[in-house]
């Protein structure tokens, strides 16, 4: 098992999280379900952190892995505060939907 | 490492007040602290200090560092009402003072994990504050469009990162900048994306036009106070760490061949950014909401200063900032006093001003027109060392389309001048305020006079 994931070439990796970052990116732009766009914000930013991991892999150097764990924090971090901007949301306007938000204009 | 000590170390003694009932000690300890954040900075201009390799406190770290501890003094003095209305205040003091830690990390990184750290650490309170106002919609909705937006840029920042620590190796801003002379295959084009990726991120965050279309709602969402700390301490934190990237990595590779398209890059963008910025705030009736597109016009100056890579372009970013900062903060004073009385943000709630109260009339007029770059006043001068810049590098119909964009901005600040000074008021009520916060007003419009009559003085204070 170890020999065929040493043996992947690293192209590969970058066009795997390239693909999960797309996804990520086109679910923030398209999805109107607030909580489906954090999930979607995650997506990227854990694409990200494959990517990391396959490059610090790749050059052998540990500073991506640990890169990794901040990362990580300051995911946690920015979704505990985006949920509970969310909540404060829900409780004025009783709805997830992002289309709701469109008080403020030009 | 004594400045992120103290500064980190304020934040918490804000958070523990709160424990053990003693919240009225915050305030002054906070306003000490900043001081003696100022007094520490500039004991150590020179010294060049590196916190692990990962921060160096160089003379540019330290310039803004005391650049946004004296303007953050400026604002925690210009809010306190903002802290006195609020009945949980040592949340909002520490939040403050942790994204303040933030810009610290921003204006000293050597290390990009730093960058995406200081990055965060700047933003994730301010999306807090932007909300602070609960039962309002309309700062939930800002709160919730900073957020959404930060987040989704930060997205692209932290891909940026990852490519260029593909592409060379390490996360040390040297290493990457001495990279630069290596030859490469696809190391090279991932270097390419990534410094592209990230300074995109940053462009977001200094809202800069095409990236600017969130800067508008969320400051006009955002309570009156917080919008004056986005448009100046967060504009700082965002412009420092630019700054550094550009100086230090963007400038040594825009000389090779495969990347000497940045600079045009970022020629354009802050060209965009200025004319944009001003054309648009020339429409405005909400005085807010002018102020946040005339903020992305000095954005704009302030990269086109960057983008010059001049020797001198240390001092014309900090100026430029120092400038506009105070400028800001005085206008957004004078509003949140103003705007409390009638309840409304129209350019017709400054109507007839100067009768009801003149100290704040001239202090407004002041900011403005420092804003709006009238000699004597700081922003004057702010504008000329970097359109002389501009000039110098033989860039002179980028000077020409930018004083023209400044000569709009010139007139849509002079409608509120004329609106306080020659139309009659709606309101006769005169605005009371009080002895101390009227002489500490005279003060800083005193301090954007000087800095603008003795622009040496300044320089030779710091660099």
């Amino acid at each position: 098992m170890k020999e065929v994931i040493i043996g992947i070439p690293i192209q590969w990796y970058i066009f795997l999280s390239i693909a999960l970052f797309c996804i990520g990116v086109l679910g923030v732009l398209f999805r109107r379900n607030a909580i489906v766009i954090f999930m979607c914000i995650e997506l990227m930013l854990n694409a990200v952190n494959l990517l990391m991991v396959a490059f610090s892999r790749y050059l052998g150097d540990t500073g991506g892995q640990v890169f990794v764990f901040f990362v990580m924090v300051v995911a946690a971090a920015e979704v505990s505060v985006g949920l509970a901007i969310l909540m404060m949301i829900y409780r004025n306007t009783k709805s997830t939907d992002i289309d709701t938000l469109n008080r403020l204009k030009w | 490492m004594k400045e992120l000590l103290l500064l980190s170390g304020l934040g918490v003694l804000a958070l523990v007040a709160e424990i053990i009932n003693a919240r009225k000690l915050i305030y002054p300890f906070v306003i000490f602290g900043l001081l003696l954040n100022i007094g520490l900075c500039y004991h150590d201009l020179g010294s060049n200090e590196s916190i692990y390799g990962m921060l160096r406190l160089d003379n540019a770290a330290l310039a803004f560092t005391i650049l946004f501890s004296v303007i953050a003094l400026v604002w925690f003095i210009m809010a306190k009402n903002y802290f006195s209305d609020e009945t949980n205040i040592s949340d909002h003091f520490s939040l403050v003072l942790f994204s303040l830690v933030g810009v610290f990390l921003l204006s000293s990184y050597t290390h990009l994990s730093m960058l995406f750290l200081g990055v965060e650490i700047l933003s994730i309170p301010v999306y807090i504050l932007a909300g602070s106002d609960k039962r309002n919609v309309y700062s939930n909705e800002a709160a919730f469009k900073y957020f959404l937006l930060g987040a989704f840029a930060s997205g692209f920042l932290l891909l940026g990162i990852v490519m260029v620590y593909g592409g060379v190796g390490s996360f040390y801003i040297t290493q990457i900048a001495a990279s630069a002379l290596l030859p490469y295959g696809l190391s090279e084009k991932l270097v390419a994306i990534g410094l592209v990726l990230i300074l995109f991120a940053f462009a977001f965050k200094m809202s800069a036009v095409p990236f600017h279309f969130w800067a508008p709602d969320v400051y006009t969402g955002a309570p009156t106070s917080i919008t004056a700390y986005m448009s100046t301490i967060v504009k700082i934190g965002a412009i420092a760490g630019f700054y550094r990237l550009y100086v230090g990595v963007v400038a040594v590779y825009a000389q090779y061949d495969f990347f000497s398209s940045y600079l045009l890059i970022f020629l354009i963008i802050a060209l965009l950014t200025i004319v944009v910025g001003n054309v648009i705030a020339a429409s405005q009736s909400n005085v807010k909401r002018l102020l946040a597109y005339s903020s992305i016009g000095h954005a704009g100056f302030i990269i086109l200063g960057i983008a010059m890579i001049s020797p001198t372009v240390n001092f014309t970013t900090w100026y430029y900032l120092l400038a506009y900062c105070l400028a800001n903060i005085l206008t957004f004073w004078v509003l949140i006093i103003v705007s409390k009385q009638d309840n409304a943000e129209d350019i017709s709630v400054f109507n007839g001003l100067v009768k009801r109260n003149p100290i704040l009339a001239g202090t407004m007029t002041v900011g403005l027109l420092s804003m709006a770059g009238i000699p004597p006043l700081g922003g004057f001068f702010a504008k000329y060392f970097i359109l002389l810049d501009v000039i110098g590098r033989g860039y002179m119909m980028i000077a020409i389309i930018a004083i023209l964009a400044s000569l709009i901005g010139v007139y849509y600040y002079f409608r509120i001048i004329i609106a306080m000074f020659a139309k009659n008021p709606i309101q006769t009520a005169t605005i009371e305020i009080g002895s101390f916060t009227k002489l500490l007003m005279i003060l800083v419009s005193c301090l954007l006079l000087a800095i603008g009559i003795a622009p040496e003085y300044v320089y030779n204070l710091i660099f």
